[in-house]
């Protein structure tokens, strides 16, 4: 059979198609216009968690400067973490903004770029572990020690403190090898989808 | 925005048949082409704002169609799976795919024989078959014109072959 036969036919396929086929319009609607923010909603939730926790250690630590200072071996500490807390917020606000200002009319390239964007400053993010773990647990102790009114660094020995911080390092290391490992799945399917997208307007 | 999704649905409206073909020779399972079918509006929905009107807009539509199929071909085992669940299809059929090939085997065996192609012959000869030209097919593909003229030469070969008793 000559190609020129199998084309006719494939015509008369087509024009059966033309006649059977139906759009579900309601379906499409859904899935064109919500899709791609479903795929970011799960990272979306997390941040705004993120957001509410640090908003709440934030105050709680804002609370702590002022009646610590002028006291700096616990001023200090509790001004760290008050740091901490404060670029927390900074960090999810960011994500919030950046994911909503990713819209269905924002050209490709852009929407790319942002996503793009968000992935590097996840992966710095998590480097960033490497320290704040270790610092996190000794500061939270000093603090939490001057609100029950104990001496802490009378409490525990420097060896203690070495161990500790140690420890601290090795929980880092596990965590952010468990972050690198399992990236966050949403946003990596919404930059590959992205990514498809624009090689075809290449 | 309203008045462009509008225009997006009447053009998927207008152009399903393109979607439909693409899914149904990239994808055995049912299941498999309602979430290619999804995946490719999807897309097209996304790239319609960078739409060029210069352009042939099924030539538009089969550039992007082909290129996710193949992609999503190539990641079947780890294809995206959104977070919507597939109650419904966006494409239906009056009727059962079978009913309209049964009266057309010659058409059951052109599906079986484009399914047996590898992803990159199986646009080529789709495009064949919706009578594009070799400047056209080399543009979706993205391969030099005269590779599209070996290809097709090497698919006409292997058709003869599989009905020659036709």
């Amino acid at each position: 059979m000559e190609l020129e036969t199998l084309k006719q036919m494939w015509q008369t396929y087509d024009q059966k198609l033309d006649q059977r086929l139906q759009v579900n319009k309601a379906f499409l609607k859904e899935v064109s216009f919500d899709s791609l923010k479903s795929r970011l909603w799960e990272f979306r939730l997390e941040q705004v968690w993120s957001l509410l926790i640090g908003m709440f250690f934030l105050t709680f630590f804002a609370r702590y400067l002022v009646l610590t200072f002028p006291d700096w071996k616990y001023f200090i500490p509790v001004l760290i973490l008050f740091l901490l807390s404060a670029s927390e917020v900074f960090t999810s606000s960011y994500y919030l903004i950046t994911i909503s200002s990713i819209r269905f009319d924002t050209p490709i390239l852009r929407a790319q770029k942002k996503l793009n964007q968000l992935i590097r400053y996840q992966k710095w993010e998590a480097n960033l572990l490497y320290i704040l773990i270790p610092l996190f647990w000794p500061l939270i102790l000093i603090v939490f020690s001057r609100m029950t009114g104990q001496d802490i660094f009378n409490m525990f020995s420097l060896k203690m403190w070495i161990w500790n911080i140690a420890g601290s390092i090795l929980i880092a290391i596990i965590i952010v090898w468990f972050i690198k490992k399992y990236p966050d799945k949403g946003l990596a399917e919404a930059e590959a989808f992205l990514k498809e997208v624009r090689k075809f307007e290449e | 925005m309203k008045a462009d999704k509008e225009k997006f649905i009447a053009l998927v409206d207008q152009n399903k048949k393109i979607i439909y073909k693409v899914c149904n020779l990239y994808c055995k399972q049912a299941d498999s082409r309602d979430d290619l079918a999804q995946e490719i509006t999807l897309q097209l929905w996304r790239a319609f704002p960078s739409y060029d009107a210069n352009y042939k807009l099924s030539t538009w539509m089969y550039r992007i169609a082909l290129n996710v199929a193949i992609s999503f071909y190539r990641q079947e085992k780890r294809r995206i799976k959104n977070a919507m669940p597939l109650e419904n299809e966006i494409f239906m059929l009056a009727s059962d795919e079978n009913e309209i090939h049964e009266k057309e085997s010659t058409i059951t065996q052109l599906h079986q024989y484009i399914a047996q192609l590898d992803d990159l012959n199986k646009s080529i000869m789709l495009l064949l078959l919706e009578e594009y030209s070799y400047k056209e097919i080399a543009d979706i593909v993205g391969i030099t014109e005269s590779n599209v003229a070996t290809k097709i030469n090497r698919i006409k070969q292997s058709l003869k072959e599989n009905f020659k008793n036709q």
